[in-house]
């Protein structure tokens, strides 16, 4: 690789969102998820960290809270 | 005092005014301006990802997908030995700031899309798309397609469990 260039590292995290409105209504219409690290550990000590989620995607609610732009087409 | 109702007014208008209106930087849409338009070989983003780069310096994404047999020996070997059938495609972007996480960025436009084919032992074939619709090209001066080919070859495969 030449100078300047940042190739993927080191695994960190796998997060998801899944969009269910009925069965994850509490929490905004979407499961959250989060697993750290190669072992895949679930982040949270219980159900209640899907609320660090909500809170956070909070400023897109009138976006069904998704936050990332997926590309169109040829999906 | 009157003042500070009147300005307590104002501010309630104005948040009603935030809360009705819409924010273009949050619309829903697709990030149409990343879509690879014109005929490819095949659809990258039907394949696995093998791995990613940033190029800060030429302002780019990359990243490389692979078909089912090109993405099971690249999670499996360290050596870039591809076999017959193996099909990398790499999809390289322009950078634009990301309207809805300060500090990040998405794609743009495509920049260029590259196959890399196995079609023999030890037999690779170098295709090169760019341009909008995408065009295949000969490839970029003074860059050997063979050569540019085993570099894509030899990148290892990102980690995932």
């Amino acid at each position: 690789m030449r100078r300047g260039v940042v190739k993927t590292g080191k695994f960190v995290q796998v997060e998801l969102m899944i969009k269910d409105a009925t069965k994850y209504a509490s929490t905004e219409g979407w499961g959250w998820g989060r697993w750290r690290g190669t072992e895949l550990k679930p982040y949270g000590k219980d159900a209640g960290f899907q609320n660090e989620c909500t809170s956070c995607h909070a400023p897109m609610r009138k976006n069904d809270y998704v936050y990332t732009m997926p590309i169109g087409g040829q999906q | 005092m009157r003042g500070i109702w009147v300005l307590g007014c104002a501010l309630a208008i104005g948040l009603a005014g935030c809360e009705e209106g819409v924010n273009p930087r949050v619309v829903t849409r697709f990030n149409t301006d990343a879509e690879m338009t014109g005929n490819l070989p095949s659809n990258p983003l039907a394949g696995g990802v093998i791995t990613s780069w940033i190029d800060r310096q030429g302002g780019t994404m990359s990243t490389m997908f692979g078909n089912d047999v090109a993405v099971k020996y690249a999670r499996g070997s360290a050596d870039a030995n591809y076999p017959v059938g193996a099909v990398l495609q790499v999809v390289t972007w322009a950078q634009q700031e990301d309207p809805r996480w300060f500090g990040g960025n998405i794609p743009k436009g495509t920049r260029a899309v590259e196959f890399v084919t196995v079609t023999g032992p030890g037999v690779t074939e170098y295709q090169r798309y760019e341009g909008s619709p995408l065009k295949k090209v000969a490839g970029v001066q003074g860059v050997d397609p063979a050569s540019r080919a085993a570099a894509l070859m030899g990148m290892r495969a990102a980690v995932m469990p």
